[in-house]
């Protein structure tokens, strides 16, 4: 019985081979030891991002410190998008301990700033401009579009909005 | 009018790597010109691990890597103007800048070009069909879904299997999109072998080789698109079509080096690369301007294009202290089996990295520099696929002719 990996810890990607003989092909000893763990627990780091409450972007990105099961990638992704920070955030900033106790912290890869307010009137002024793009004839032509109430009923042509 | 020792188009990591060297190495008088808001070029949006793991032994997102270089060049008060694009720059190094302040002139001794490169699109391509929405390059959809909080994406086809399309499958996907696939036109994938592993592999995303898309449906959105089997001339072959429902077409289909402002500034350039001609020092045709990072020839990875500009900034110290360098008489030609090589040009005098990528994926490969008769350099790969640029330094020994070549066996 053969298998063959493709190493992923550097751009090298070194295709090692599992035979009885045992593990051949890696150009390093991280290479070897990424098949031993692929082959008992396979597990992956994985980078995201979390919505900032008032941040001056609306995103800051995130990853985990260390790797996680790789079943589990899904279950964590949605418990990181569920976490709703506040701004300011800074980078190297623990979001989350130990996520859903796999060992691993969310961390912010970088800092968001607090949204600073320009004045009210700005920002009233904003909405109303917003409002009338809203109501225009154009915009209300492509809302009613017959080709969007078929199968791409849910994909607006202005994209959605990802989180809130 | 202006003047500077060193002017840098790009506040990337190549014109940012750059300029902390120039400082390091005692050349203060330098400007970053940088056209967005924010330094940090393309890092800004690649959230994804496994940069700096060459330099810096960890597995930083792009973010971060940029983040050391920009902290760095604030802690020595390197003036870097942001919101600033440059208009122009003519061959005797005079530099148009339009910022919101309003024009600026400088005149500048040595000029570092660290523009970087743009993605291809569907016009490069010319996909015949409807032009719905819904048709994004890899890097478009990954700022929306990085930087702008938007969901471009529901069901997605992705053309094309460079690097940023299979990053932005696996991202789509944890953002709960589902890819229904990848297609790449050539029978072997364009991005690197790692990244098949955890980004399609892992999701269990397929990827189809030699296949590409050849319609495109939709009236205001896409509704489809339609992919073809294609044949090794890369026509589709009439009965393999297959009508794919999607919402959302990634194009991943490549990178252009951004060089508008150096063919205006008489740079010429290398078709192979799109990149500028240069030598050993960086140097283009025209003297006193340099190239660096992704402008140069699109690269695999951060931490070479890094390396790659503090080398030019190295050679840039070197020409403003001597005011011109070695001629580089020796020309360097990508023979049998090679796509391209840089540098084009050498002085044959000192060693010297030459970077290069392969013409198609070689097992079990030699790679070898000829001087005439004279075998100057050469290397044996078990592996060489045109995804990996592959570089080495060479020791050019006493040149016999003036033109080498670098081939395959």
């Amino acid at each position: 019985m053969k298998q063959v990996f493709t190493c992923i810890i550097c751009p090298n990607s070194c295709e090692i081979e599992v035979s009885e003989e045992g593990i051949t092909g890696a150009l390093c000893r991280r290479g070897v030891q990424y098949v031993q763990q692929e082959l008992t627990d396979p597990r992956r780091n994985i980078a995201t991002t979390v919505a900032v409450q008032g941040g001056a972007e609306p995103l800051v990105s995130v990853r985990l410190t260390a790797p996680i099961p790789k079943a589990r990638i899904m279950e964590a992704a949605e418990a990181i998008h569920a976490l709703q920070p506040e701004a300011p955030v800074k980078a190297g900033t623990v979001l989350a301990h130990d996520l859903l106790g796999l060992g691993a912290d969310v961390i912010a890869t970088k800092s968001v700033e607090k949204r600073q307010r320009i004045s009210a009137g700005y920002e009233s002024g904003l909405a109303s401009v917003w409002q009338r793009y809203e109501s225009t004839p154009h915009t209300q032509a492509l809302k009613t579009r017959k080709a969007w109430t078929s199968s791409a009923a849910q994909t607006s042509i202005v994209c959605p909005s990802r989180r809130p | 009018m202006r003047e500077v020792d060193v002017l840098i188009v790009g506040g990337g990591p190549a014109g940012l790597s750059a300029a902390v060297a120039l400082y390091e190495q005692g050349v203060k008088d330098i400007l970053v010109v940088e056209r967005e808001a924010q330094l940090g070029g393309i890092l800004k949006q690649c959230i994804h691990d496994g940069f700096g793991l060459t330099r810096f032994q960890q597995a930083l997102s792009g973010p971060e890597y940029a983040q050391i270089f920009i902290d760095r060049v604030r802690e020595l008060g390197i003036p870097c103007l942001t919101n600033a694009a440059v208009l122009e720059i003519t061959p005797d190094k005079k530099v148009t800048i339009v910022t919101p302040e309003g024009l600026l002139e400088y005149r500048a001794r040595a000029i570092l070009l660290a523009m970087g490169c743009r993605e291809r699109t569907r016009g490069a391509l010319a996909i015949p069909g409807e032009r719905p929405a819904g048709v994004f390059t890899a890097g478009v959809a990954q700022s929306y879904i990085n930087l702008y909080n938007r969901m471009p994406a529901r069901e997605v086809v992705i053309l094309g299997s460079g690097d940023i399309g299979l990053i932005m499958a696996r991202r789509l996907t944890l953002e709960g999109a589902h890819v229904k696939g990848v297609y790449e036109i050539l029978p072997y994938p364009s991005g690197l072998a790692r990244n098949i592993q955890q980004c399609l592999n892992d999701y269990d995303i397929p990827l189809h080789l030699g296949h590409t898309v050849i319609d495109i449906h939709g009236d205001a959105r896409l509704t489809g698109v339609t992919v073809a089997k294609v044949d090794d001339q890369r026509r589709p072959i009439p009965g393999t079509e297959e009508y794919i429902p999607c919402d959302t077409l990634i194009l991943s289909v490549g990178l252009i080096p951004e060089n508008e402002l150096s063919r205006g500034a008489g740079v010429m350039l290398n078709p192979r690369t799109q990149g500028a001609v240069v030598d050993e020092y960086g140097q283009t045709s025209a003297p006193g301007i340099f190239a660096a990072g992704n402008v140069l020839h699109v690269h695999d990875v951060v931490d070479e294009v890094s390396a790659e500009a503090e080398r030019q900034a190295a050679a840039i110290r070197k020409y403003l202290e001597q005011g011109a360098l070695p001629e580089a008489g020796v020309t360097l030609r990508a023979g049998q089996g090679v796509h391209h090589v840089v540098p084009q040009h050498i002085t044959g005098a000192d060693e010297f990295l030459l970077s290069l990528r392969v013409a198609t994926p070689l097992r079990n490969t030699k790679i070898t520099v000829r001087d005439g008769d004279r075998i100057v350099a050469q290397k044996t790969y078990r592996r060489a696929v045109p995804a990996e640029m592959i570089h080495f330094m060479v020791k050019p020994g006493t040149p016999q002719t003036h033109e080498w070549e670098v081939s395959v066996e």
